[in-house]
């Protein structure tokens, strides 16, 4: 009886249903691979690509036939191999081995294919040349928004692809900072416990969120033309002659700091009272270290009343030099080849060098921290029988004059009339070196993304207070906090820490927004380039650009985040 | 009514009582108390009956009282939204007038809302010129192609597809065992709206680029029976459907929703097969159009994606190399750049690459790439909730016998996706809202239309009203979606696992 039972169950075993789906899967596989291995096959066949040399070829009349039988084989292969898999009588490392070698066998068409068409199309498609010879090229056409440099029809096409990269990162940097500023604030409004309120924040997310970026800045856009009068009114619509705007843009005030001396004088002063007051307030560590070699902390040996001195001075030098390398912002030479990849002129590279060297300072700073040796004293130390804090007051003053002297503050200065005849208002124009401007697609894209941005950062912000415990909000209101320092002690620095990587996706998205720009007629590096596949073709190598540059720009986002994020986690709670 | 008239309101009868009673309880030699707004509100709306609906119909009468002084142009009009939002106040005057700085901070705010509610009733119904809409609508929702004199008998391909989906999001709608009123409401109203879209002839039509958009075609009388037979259908199975679930067990209820949402992919396939069957017949997806248009593309990203993404996060969680690696690629290379440079690649470098293979006009490729991109976030958000499912539930289930695709697909994906349901749907409203990038590349979509609306000879430069009315469609259907997203955390009972708490 028992054998009987058991011959069924083996019967059973393997009925056609079972069969079925594996049979038309591979059925299918076998007529999908024979597309793809057709076309493997026509290129390998001779007089086709020129780059492959290889020992045998294909005739050209038989390319069907063999692919016929290829596909066949790896067919037959793969059902094979199937069977002995979910027969399960292989140990677990055979098994993963055997998947992976199944696998592999099973995309081989596919990856044959492209990889021989992308060589087809190198060979005879121009555009997909991978060349970037074509960005040193004249440029042939002209941008309007452009800082801190101006572009000229001749200039080589990576200088104007800098201009749109500085332009992207302009608008994005605002948008953040707005944004960030705007999103929290409407986040705890949402959670008022005023009802009116809490539901006006409810209608700003909804309105803002739902609705598609594209439409918001066309409606911003519109709204900016048609509530700012044209630039025929510009003279009527002034600040006491300090401000202008119109629709083109907003016009502020020549702002230089002209006589650099006093400048520096300054920020050394600063600096300097800052390194002294940290020398003379800081609490000697009794129990030193072992002065052993760290890399960490190279500088060990000096001891520690040197060391962190060291360290401040490090830091202020670092500090003073970029500053005076950003000084000469506008002389950098920003020649920019893949073969030199940065052409060392002075300023540039000072700048570099000197980024370098400041966060280095700030990372050893911090390794100080850590390590005990920068804890300062909050009794006042007497320096020359006279109290810090006067000293301060001071420097503080000394530096603000300083700073007063240096600068230099130019009107804008409208010319509305050539030697004694009026202009018409086409020829209008503010003197060049009066004024600095800010141009109304700027704003618009500025606004949009601060808008759109802001009201996603703000769901952000409602989740992560949500998540809060119940308890650290009653317990505040049992300490008798009010709801200003309820909000600003207890829920906000909590909240903080889930925040920060949903608000790090809301930046990711904010940057790669800003290739929207294109809609509204901003000049982005995404607008820009593409502009310059439409002159000149090549769209791979430009494609390679775009995409390497936004994924740039997400790496230095994410790295600035997972810093703060490892800084405000690193408090365990 | 302006913002110096709420000023005086505060000051009046908030902050000046309140200094009066600071002033004489300092003194503390008398009883006088000075009637600050809460006691002013309680002496006039303290006799009138409070009931549960009070607050929402108060709410739709100062919305239609404002309306009114919007159209009326009478001075006191402006006023009168006043004596309802008063009640409202009264209503919940605990919360909003507990202290001089709520107060204030509830008047500013009143006043932010109802100078919003008046510019958007002024720009609704006074303003602006639906005509160019109404007139255009067929045009807005499917593109010149549908809307031809020569080539409008296409249309009945939309039908069949149209009477399906109905079908299955009404039985879908049946199946979540909510009263009736929470589905016939909507429903009455949808069924209103779209009478009033199909239900009008028009003989209306210009010329844009040689190109004649028209309506003159149009009978309504067809459509309207049509759209009442399918109408009445829906109906018929949301009722079959609520008192059928009302019976069964949880799981079997489970399983029809399984069932339903399968059948919506595959009638969505068909939907494609039936639009442009291979060979000649048909409408080939470069000439679909219309807000039609930006539901397929965010709808095929949807059903395409979703089978990317779940392959591509478990190739992600797999710990073979073979399955790893290019996962991870594939993942990474889409998530670098924005969706618009993937438009880009979908122009330019799609048609070189698969060119033997697939001929794929602009509209599919663009389907393809925003499919893959779905897919790449998709797989990305999965892979969190893959990483929640407790290990136990692997092992419990080799224990079971289950094989490793039946553990995967039946074990863990339903647990990943129950936990981040939230965020798939939100990833599909990101979705649905860029579908609006299409029209840069050469894609007849709602946008599109009305950039080319304002160039029509009879509606010269009327720009505003079609975009208004475009985004608020998207904004429609996002709102609905976000609504849905927290119906079905309450459903599945995950907004109680966070602790949540109001402030």
């Amino acid at each position: 009886m028992e054998k009987q039972n058991i011959d069924k169950f083996k019967i059973s075993k393997y009925s056609l249903s079972d069969f079925l789906p594996y049979g038309s899967f591979i059925l299918l596989y076998f007529f999908i691979s024979n597309i793809f291995l057709d076309l493997t096959f026509l290129n390998l066949t001779p007089n086709r690509l020129e780059a492959l040399d290889l020992p045998f070829y294909v005739e050209s009349s038989s390319v069907n036939l063999v692919s016929d039988i290829f596909s066949a084989i790896i067919s037959i292969f793969l059902a094979v191999g199937m069977y002995v898999l979910q027969k399960g009588t292989l140990s677990p490392n055979r098994t993963d081995i055997g998947i992976q070698v199944l696998a592999a066998i099973a995309f081989l068409p596919v990856v044959s294919y492209f990889f021989l068409h992308v060589m087809w199309l190198r060979q005879t498609d121009s555009s997909w040349e991978f060349d970037f010879s074509l960005m040193d090229e004249a440029a042939g056409w002209q941008i309007s928004n452009e800082w801190p440099f101006e572009t000229k029809l001749q200039d080589q096409r990576w200088k104007f692809y800098q201009v749109g990269v500085i332009n992207s990162v302009r608008v994005v940097i605002f948008s953040i900072f707005f944004s960030t500023i705007l999103g929290v604030i409407v986040g705890v409004l949402r959670l008022s416990k005023n009802k009116l309120l809490s539901n006006l924040a409810k209608i700003y997310v909804d309105l803002f969120r739902n609705v598609p970026l594209v439409a918001q800045l066309f409606f911003v856009s519109v709204w900016f033309l048609t509530t700012l009068e044209p630039f025929r009114e510009v003279q009527n619509n002034n600040f006491l002659g300090w401000f202008y705007w119109s629709n083109r843009g907003f016009v502020f005030p020549h702002l230089e700091f002209s006589n650099s001396l006093f400048f520096f004088l300054a920020i050394i002063l600063i600096l300097g009272s800052r390194i002294y007051f940290r020398f003379t307030e800081r609490i000697p560590v009794s129990n030193q270290n072992s002065p052993a070699f760290s890399l960490k902390r190279p500088l060990i040996g000096l001891g520690s009343q040197k060391e962190p001195i060291v360290v401040d001075m490090l830091y202020s030098f670092s500090l003073i030099s970029i500053i005076y390398s950003v000084f000469k912002v506008v002389s950098w030479d920003y020649k920019f080849t893949l073969s030199g990849l940065i052409s060392w002129s002075d300023s540039y590279s000072i700048f570099v060098f000197s980024s370098l060297l400041l966060a280095l300072s700030m990372r050893y700073n911090r390794k100080l921290d850590e390590d005990g040796l920068n804890k300062f004293t909050d009794s006042q130390i007497l320096i020359f029988q006279v109290n810090p804090l006067h000293i301060r007051l001071v420097i503080f003053i000394l530096s603000t004059i300083l700073i007063y002297l240096s600068l230099s503050i130019e009107k804008p200065n409208l010319i509305t009339e050539e030697n004694g005849e009026e202009l018409s208002w086409g020829r209008w124009e503010f003197q060049e070196g009066t004024f600095e401007d800010v141009s109304s697609v700027f704003l618009v894209l500025m606004i949009g993304l601060t808008l759109y941005t802001s009201a996603q950062i703000s769901e952000v912000v409602r989740g992560s207070i949500q998540a809060l415990p119940v308890g650290q909000i009653e317990a505040s209101i049992s300490l008798g906090l009010s709801s200003y320092q309820r909000l600003t002690l207890v829920i906000l620095p909590q909240a903080l820490r889930s925040m920060i990587p949903s608000l790090t996706n809301q930046y990711l998205n904010c940057w790669k927004n800003s290739s929207l720009a294109i809609l509204i007629g901003f000049s982005d590096f995404y607008a820009i380039l593409t502009n310059v596949v439409n002159n000149a073709g090549h769209a791979v190598a430009i494609f390679a650009i775009i995409l390497l540059t936004y994924q740039a720009g997400s790496l230095v986002i994410s790295t600035i985040m997972n810093d703060i994020n490892q800084n405000v986690t690193k408090v365990k709670i | 009514m302006s913002f110096n008239f709420f000023l005086l309101i505060f000051i009046l009868f908030v902050l000046l009582p309140d200094l009066l009673n600071r002033y004489y309880y300092s003194k503390s030699s008398s009883d006088f108390t000075c009637p600050n707004i809460r006691e002013i509100l309680n002496l006039l709306y303290g006799k009138l009956p409070r009931y549960t609906y009070s607050a929402e119909l108060a709410f739709i009468i100062s919305l239609s009282l404002t309306y009114f002084a919007v159209k009326s142009e009478l001075s006191f009009a402006s006023y009168l939204p006043l004596v309802t939002f008063g009640y409202i106040a009264h209503l919940n005057s605990k919360e909003l007038f507990d202290t001089p700085s709520n107060s204030f901070i509830t008047i500013l705010s009143f006043f932010i809302l109802y100078s919003f509610f008046v510019k958007a009733l002024e720009f609704v119904f006074i303003e602006s010129n639906w005509d160019v809409v109404f007139k255009n609508r067929r045009f807005i929702f499917l593109g010149p192609y549908f809307i031809n004199p020569y080539t409008g008998d296409e249309i009945w391909r939309f039908w069949p597809p149209f009477y399906v989906f109905l079908v299955i999001f009404c039985a879908g709608y049946g199946t979540l065992s909510e009263s009736k009123v929470k589905f016939l409401l909507p429903y009455s109203i949808f069924c209103l709206a779209l009478i009033f879209l199909i239900g009008y002839d028009s003989d209306y039509y210009s010329y844009k680029n040689g190109m004649k958009i028209s309506n003159r075609n149009y009978e309504a009388t067809e459509s309207l029976f049509l759209l009442a037979g399918a109408l009445i259908l829906g109906l018929i199975s949301y009722l079959l459907m609520h008192q059928r679930c009302k019976i069964l067990e949880e799981f079997q209820v489970n399983y029809i929703q399984q069932v339903l949402i399968l059948s919506s992919f595959l009638s969505f396939i068909g939907m494609l097969f039936l639009l442009d069957p291979p060979g000649d017949e048909g409408v080939k997806p470069s000439y679909w159009g219309g807000f039609v248009l930006n539901l397929i593309f965010a709808f095929g990203s949807l059903v395409i994606g979703f089978g990317i993404g779940i392959a591509l996060a478990f190739g992600r969680r797999s710990s073979l190399p073979v399955f790893y690696v290019p996962s991870v690629a594939i993942i990474e290379l889409f998530r670098s750049g924005p969706l618009v440079a993937w438009l880009f690649f979908a122009q330019f470098l799609v048609p070189d690459l698969f060119n033997p293979v697939w001929e794929a006009d602009i509209a599919s490729r663009i389907i393809f790439v925003f499919a893959l991109f779905f897919g790449c976030y998709l797989a990305e958000i999965l892979r969190g909730g893959l990483q929640t499912v407790p290990h136990g539930q692997f092992e419990a289930a080799t224990a079971l016998g289950l094989s490793p695709t039946q553990i995967k697909l039946r074990i863990q994906l339903p647990q990943a996706i129950r936990t981040t349901l939230p965020a798939i749907v939100g990833q599909m409203i990101a979705m649905l809202k860029d579908t609006s990038l299409v029209y840069f590349f050469g894609v007849y979509d709602a946008f599109k239309a009305t950039k080319d609306i304002p160039s029509q000879r009879d509606f010269l430069a009327e720009y505003e009203e079609p975009l208004v009315f475009v985004a608020f469609l998207f904004w429609a259907v996002a709102y609905y979606l976000s609504r849905l997203t927290t119906k079905i955390e309450k459903n599945l009972g995950l907004d109680n696992e966070g602790g949540a708490g109001r402030t």
